[in-house]
């Protein structure tokens, strides 16, 4: 069987170990210097090089090569002993399948005793935050004062949970994401070495997906490898991510600009009928819109890696879609990409999510000019009566601001719109001033999401100053959703104004259709409430 | 990507299954697997059929006819292991015993197979205690594990496999498959929409006897609903719903959705995209007969309790609930 490409070309000397150079730079010098510490503790993500790195620290203290600079020499017998997996001073314990005190227990026991061949006994405790409490608490008399000839290096990816008092008592190294650029040397390298060949787009495609790790990026490489074939193309990437190619996505962008569901459900259809993996693809599609909201707000300028092509793309549909429609969209599709309880219907999920978002903002951009237009022609809004009326005596200096404040709403929104202050703008569009009290002015929102934005303590005070400077006096702001929004004196006229039941109750209660199988089944009614 | 034809008793995957046999005649196999995708997709039929091809000698391996290929698919092979959780639970005992046996040599083949499913079920200790098996396993031991998708297990699992994402069969694929087991053409197309591309699961509708009269049934329903406001007609659909076992009125509940599903899609004029292709006129009526907003409403309520049909809540009350809310031509 073939070893596997990661194994194979696991780092062997602090110098192959990639992107982690603020770690490596450091333990050269110590160990030039001769400063070795008792206890290390690695951190950071999988596939980052934390085991990697350990293994070399260990040949590094025992390396025979006389010049300590040049150690691991990987030549000597006992960096070969190492690499070869047979050095008895060396002691690997995977912490995730031996949890429990006892084997940390049968560990310090050993400690005590001289290493065998080397200068050190290095023990590696692999996913050290599996280990349990009990263990944790065994090992720390051990960590705070080991014997001259012992070195403990803790690997995690979790450092959040290894006790406070462990950590303590480790030097601590943080490995990193690696950057994509160099998991794509690295990568090109390896083929080299295995006298293949790879597009360059495939591997930036491999690097991309593997999110700085490059264990994940180089299993991936081996899996393409073993397909066979001259040569990896970024159609085989695509078919083994089992990626959608950024062109549907940009098609699909435009039927959402469109506001067009049923283009978006034939899309959908299409996908499903060739065997796409739709959340998957809801995946994509939310990093899609990401993108195209990044550039909505930032201009393209914030996304400089991508190819010239796409980006005007991206700028074109960046200019047909507000920020509020895309940061609702990816919120709801968002929900779809991450919806991972098995069975069910992600086909269905997405189609409705896209529904839901499309027809939402149609009935927001229907209503809203549909209002401003109302208080700019200078009617008095429907609700205005009302509120004018049963306000507690209103001062009428309130109800003059309200009018002034509701005739000039869209100049309010405007301001943000020319400060380029988008988010405030998109939340302020779906909301309306209804009350002004003294020095308070109330707003509704028709959503939380608005809401909340404009609740920003630092936004908040924003508003609270164009709103000062237009009425010419200072005001605060309050807050409400719509559907809340229920000032006690505010009943609506339709209520009180409504002509009296025609029929009398018992009569209308008798038309119910479930009264009614309810009467044929020997009911009698006894009270109506 | 265009694939040769194979023997592998699998429908659709082509890809994967072109991938793992060059990995096997160019023998690059790795020691472990990670094959994701949702319930009913394949994937512990495609580990199955990849230890066929592992542990037959045949020349067209897997031949499905010797006696190695035959008892791998009866699950009575003593070096092909599959490992299930129990009760909704993969114990950390139930993997150490895997543990334990990956360091032994093959009974009789030439490889040791241990196929560990829904590995999304793993008790977290149990999934760590994979980790250094998966990482170095003893030579002639394959571990080939499924789980619903990469995101939901433990990330060092992942990358120490080599993963194969599986994805829904496309409709033509799997039309011709269910053709070929007897499905007429207009009844295979409806299956496979149905479906959402998962073979096992258009295999399960196939084989259940009254399928075809539950659909019927929920047409009627729906379109009863449609056609009477009756809070009465409602409530007496919701008391016999309610009596179903979790799962069947999971399944019912989603054949449903599917219906409303199809009236909105035929709303936004895509009678093209509908599933239940055979019922096009009566789609076509209701789609006449409600109101867009009201199919969508009712569609998202019946998603909501769909999710939550397999918690412990007061299943008659949401029913009831979801049902009172059933549109009717009357509603606006």
């Amino acid at each position: 069987m073939a070893q596997a490409l990661y194994r194979k070309y696991r780092s062997q000397t602090f110098e192959e170990v990639i992107g982690q150079e603020h770690v490596t730079t450091t333990l050269r010098n110590a160990l030039r210097e001769g400063r070795i510490a008792h206890a290390y503790l690695f951190s950071g993500p999988r596939g980052t090089g934390k085991t990697s790195t350990a293994r070399i620290l260990a040949k590094a203290v025992n390396c025979l090569h006389p010049d300590p600079a040049q150690r691991p020499d990987n030549s000597c017998p006992i960096c070969v002993a190492v690499n070869e997996g047979r050095l008895v001073d060396l002691v690997e314990m995977d912490a995730a399948s031996h949890t429990s005190v006892d084997h940390i227990r049968e560990l310090i026991e050993r400690v005590s005793v001289a290493p065998a061949e080397a200068r050190y006994k290095v023990y590696v405790i692999d996913e050290a935050h599996m280990l349990s409490n009990a263990a944790f608490n065994a090992l720390l008399k051990t960590l705070e004062e080991p014997p001259p000839h012992v070195i403990f290096i803790l690997a995690t990816t979790e450092p959040h949970k290894i006790p406070e008092t462990v950590l303590s008592r480790c030097q601590r190294f943080d490995f990193r994401r690696i950057a994509a650029h160099r998991i794509v040397e690295h990568l090109a390298h390896i083929l080299a070495q295995e006298g293949r060949d790879a597009e360059r787009a495939a591997l930036e495609h491999i690097a991309f997906a593997a999110e700085g790790c490059m264990r994940d990026a180089v299993s991936l490489l081996d899996q393409l490898l073993s397909f066979g074939g001259e040569r990896i193309t970024l159609e085989q990437v695509e078919s083994v991510l089992g990626m959608v190619p950024a062109a549907t996505l940009a098609r699909f962008v435009d039927a959402m600009m469109a506001r067009d569901p049923g283009q978006m459900i034939a899309q959908v259809q299409e996908l499903i009928t060739q065997g796409t993996d739709l959340r998957q693809f809801s995946q994509q599609l939310v990093r899609y819109l990401r993108d195209v909201l990044l550039v909505r707000v930032g201009g393209r300028e914030v996304l400089p890696d991508l190819p010239a092509e796409r980006a005007a793309v991206l700028e074109r549909q960046a200019q047909g879609l507000s920020p509020a429609f895309l940061v609702q969209a990816i919120k709801r599709l968002n929900a779809v990409a991450s919806e991972v309880r098995s069975g069910v219907d992600v086909q269905l999920a997405l189609e409705l999510a896209l529904v839901e978002v499309v027809s939402a903002s149609r009935t927001a951009e229907e209503q809203q000019p549909a209002v401003a237009s109302a208080s700019s022609a200078g009617q008095a809004p429907a609700e205005t009566p009302a509120e004018a009326v049963t306000a507690p005596t209103p001062p009428a200096g309130d109800a003059e601001a309200l009018e002034r404040l509701r005739r000039q709403w869209k100049q309010v929104i405007q301001w943000f719109r020319e400060h380029r202050r988008f988010k405030i703008q998109a939340a302020l569009g779906s909301a309306r001033p209804v009350q002004v009290m003294g020095d308070q002015v109330e707003l509704v929102f028709k959503n939380q999401f608005s809401l909340d934005m404009v609740q920003r303590p630092e936004n908040l005070r924003q508003v609270e100053l164009v709103i000062s400077q237009v009425l010419g006096s200072t005001y605060k702001v309050a807050c409400f959703l719509e559907a809340d929004y229920q000032p006690g004196q505010t009943t609506s006229t339709g209520a009180t104004a409504a002509p009296p039941p025609s029929k009398s109750r018992m009569s209308e209660v008798l038309e119910d259709d479930l009264v009614q199988e309810a009467v044929k089944r020997g009911g009698r009614i006894i009270n109506i409430q | 990507m265009n694939s040769p034809p194979h023997s592998w008793p699998v429908i659709g995957h082509a890809w994967a299954i072109h991938l793992l046999a060059q990995a096997l005649n160019s023998g690059r196999v790795a020691h472990a697997y990670l094959f994701t995708g949702p319930e009913g997709i394949g994937k512990t039929t495609l580990a199955r059929a990849f230890a066929q091809a592992l542990l037959c000698r045949e020349d067209t391996a897997p031949c499905q006819v010797c006696s190695t290929c035959r008892r791998v698919q009866a699950g009575h092979h003593p070096d092909v292991w599959v490992v299930e959780p129990e009760r909704g639970l993969l114990r950390v005992e139930q993997v150490r015993e895997v543990v334990r046996e990956a360091s032994r040599r093959p009974v009789e083949a030439t490889y040791r197979v241990f196929i560990l499913t829904h590995l999304e079920q793993a008790h977290p200790a149990a999934a760590n205690a994979l980790l250094k098996t998966l990482e170095e396993p003893s030579p002639r031991t394959v571990l080939v594990l499924t789980a619903s998708a990469q995101d939901v297990i433990l990330p060092t699992l992942v990358s120490r496999c080599q993963t194969l994402a599986l994805r829904p069969v496309p409709e033509a694929t799997l039309v011709q498959a269910l053709g070929e087991r007897g499905v007429d053409p207009t009844r295979a197309r409806v299956l496979a929409r149905l479906s959402g591309g998962r073979p096992g699961h258009a295999l399960r509708m196939m084989e259940d006897a009254h399928f075809w009269q539950r659909r019927d049934e929920a047409f009627n329903l729906v379109r009863t609903f449609a056609e009477s406001s009756s809070r009465w007609i409602r409530l007496e659909a919701a008391e016999q719903y309610a009596r179903q076992e979790p799962e069947t009125l999971a399944e019912a509940l989603e054949l449903l959705l599917s219906i409303y599903r199809d009236v909105l899609v035929w709303q936004a004029g895509q009678s093209d995209a509908i599933r239940h292709v055979d019922k096009e006129a009566e789609i076509a009526q209701l789609a006449d007969l409600l109101s867009q907003e009201a199919v969508r409403t009712m569609a998202q309520r019946i998603a909501h309790v769909l999710g939550q049909v397999r918690t412990p809540i007061n299943v008659r009350l949401a029913l009831d609930v979801l049902f009172l809310h059933a549109p009717s031509a009357k509603t606006p």
